[in-house]
């Protein structure tokens, strides 16, 4: 005899009363502060878009200060602004439709995987702005090599010094390190939206979906 | 007219609050979270009340939310380690037609149940309550076929669990 066809037949029977919420409770509840992770994704997403927003316009200053004196760099400048605030737009159009489908009416898979979809439109977001960074910086970098008066000054010293070779190397190191600091900046937030807050719901979407693909 | 349909739902919900109980009782390994759960999935039934257009029945539509919340959307804290079985007898309402031995095996079942993961968790609960691999399936948003090779080995780990 399967000792859980008897448990189950227990379940079934179990006729003793239990503690139950009154109606007044029930009431109440209901308006409560729902902690369910998709009111935390919202926030954190909707922290990250206006944070990333603001890092883009604040590289942005940087260029066109740069590069207010060269009109090839201005029109550069100006298309990539364009292309920016058409990507956020998209981006945000994009989440808020993701987010708009999640559901609890639907099944636990199919739920799980438009959670998943809208955190992935902040994370496509993020890639973005780093691929922009990168861009934003390594034109604010080679701007900075070619014409910027301090750097140029340098450069020549040490050029005179005989030790020009060392100017490049210390240059591009510096440059490095600090695309390095970006990336490392990017990864940390990536990990906050994934990693925190998504971990457990990955981890349940892996095992519900363990056959079927 | 917004006070009739938070009436209405009150009364449902009130009327089969034994099935989310069950639920809460099989996600979370003490009072204080059970109450937790269960006030989140009032709110996420609350929500969705308003589109239910009573296509199954509310205990069927309540629990498949129930899970959804248990399992997805429920923040849960640190997970107490299987303690004081007796911690739990705050939920019981002793009568004189209490069944002590019934209730002792299901509290070894419950605390078994509660050491799977949560998507074991859920096909065991859909088992004692008896639904069909259909509706099972449904539920989760797998084929049938992968809900009956998920449901067998969530058994064979429970049957481990309790020694069977």
């Amino acid at each position: 005899m399967d000792g859980l066809e008897d448990l189950k037949r227990d379940w079934q029977q179990n006729k003793n009363a239990e503690v139950e919420f009154s109606t007044d409770s029930i009431e109440t509840m209901i308006y409560g502060k729902s902690s369910s992770i998709v009111k935390i994704l919202l926030m954190v997403s909707l922290l990250e878009f206006c944070f990333w927003m603001a890092v883009t316009f604040l590289l942005n200053d940087d260029s066109i200060n740069t590069a207010e004196n060269y009109e090839t760099f201005d029109a550069i400048i100006n298309l990539l602004n364009t292309v920016n605030y058409i990507v956020l737009i998209v981006f945000i159009v994009l989440f808020f439709l993701n987010y708009r489908n999640i559901n609890s009416t639907d099944s636990v898979r199919g739920m799980m995987q438009t959670i998943i979809r809208t955190s992935k439109t902040v994370h496509l977001y993020i890639l973005y702005n780093l691929g922009y960074a990168i861009v934003n910086i390594g034109l604010a970098i080679y701007m900075l090599y070619n014409f910027d008066a301090n750097v140029q000054a340098t450069r020549f010293a040490m050029q005179n010094d005989g030790r020009e070779n060392l100017f490049i190397v210390g240059f591009s190191g510096l440059s490095a390190v600090f695309l390095l600091v970006i990336v490392v900046i990017f990864w940390l937030f990536y990990k906050l939206l994934y990693g925190l807050m998504l971990n457990r719901l990955m981890a349940n979407y892996r095992e519900l979906s363990g056959n079927d693909h | 007219m917004a006070e009739n349909l938070e009436r209405a739902f009150v009364k449902e919900l009130d009327d089969n609050q034994k099935i989310v109980h069950k639920i809460c009782r099989l996600y979370t390994w003490d009072k204080p979270s059970h109450d937790d759960l269960f006030q989140e999935i009032a709110i996420q039934l609350w929500r969705a009340y308003p589109k239910f257009r009573g296509e199954s029945k509310f205990s069927t539509w309540a629990y498949r939310i129930g899970l959804n919340t248990a399992i997805t959307l429920y923040r849960k804290s640190a997970r107490k380690i299987s303690g004081d079985v007796r911690d739990w007898e705050r939920h019981l309402v002793i009568s004189n037609d209490y069944d002590f031995e019934i209730e002792e095996r299901l509290e070894k079942l419950y605390d078994a149940v509660r050491q799977l993961n949560d998507i074991d968790k859920a096909l065991v609960f859909m088992y004692l309550e008896n639904k069909a691999y259909v509706e099972i399936a449904e539920t989760l948003g797998i084929s049938e076929v992968n809900a009956r090779v998920k449901m067998k080995r969530a058994k064979d780990k429970l049957r481990k669990i309790l020694k069977l």
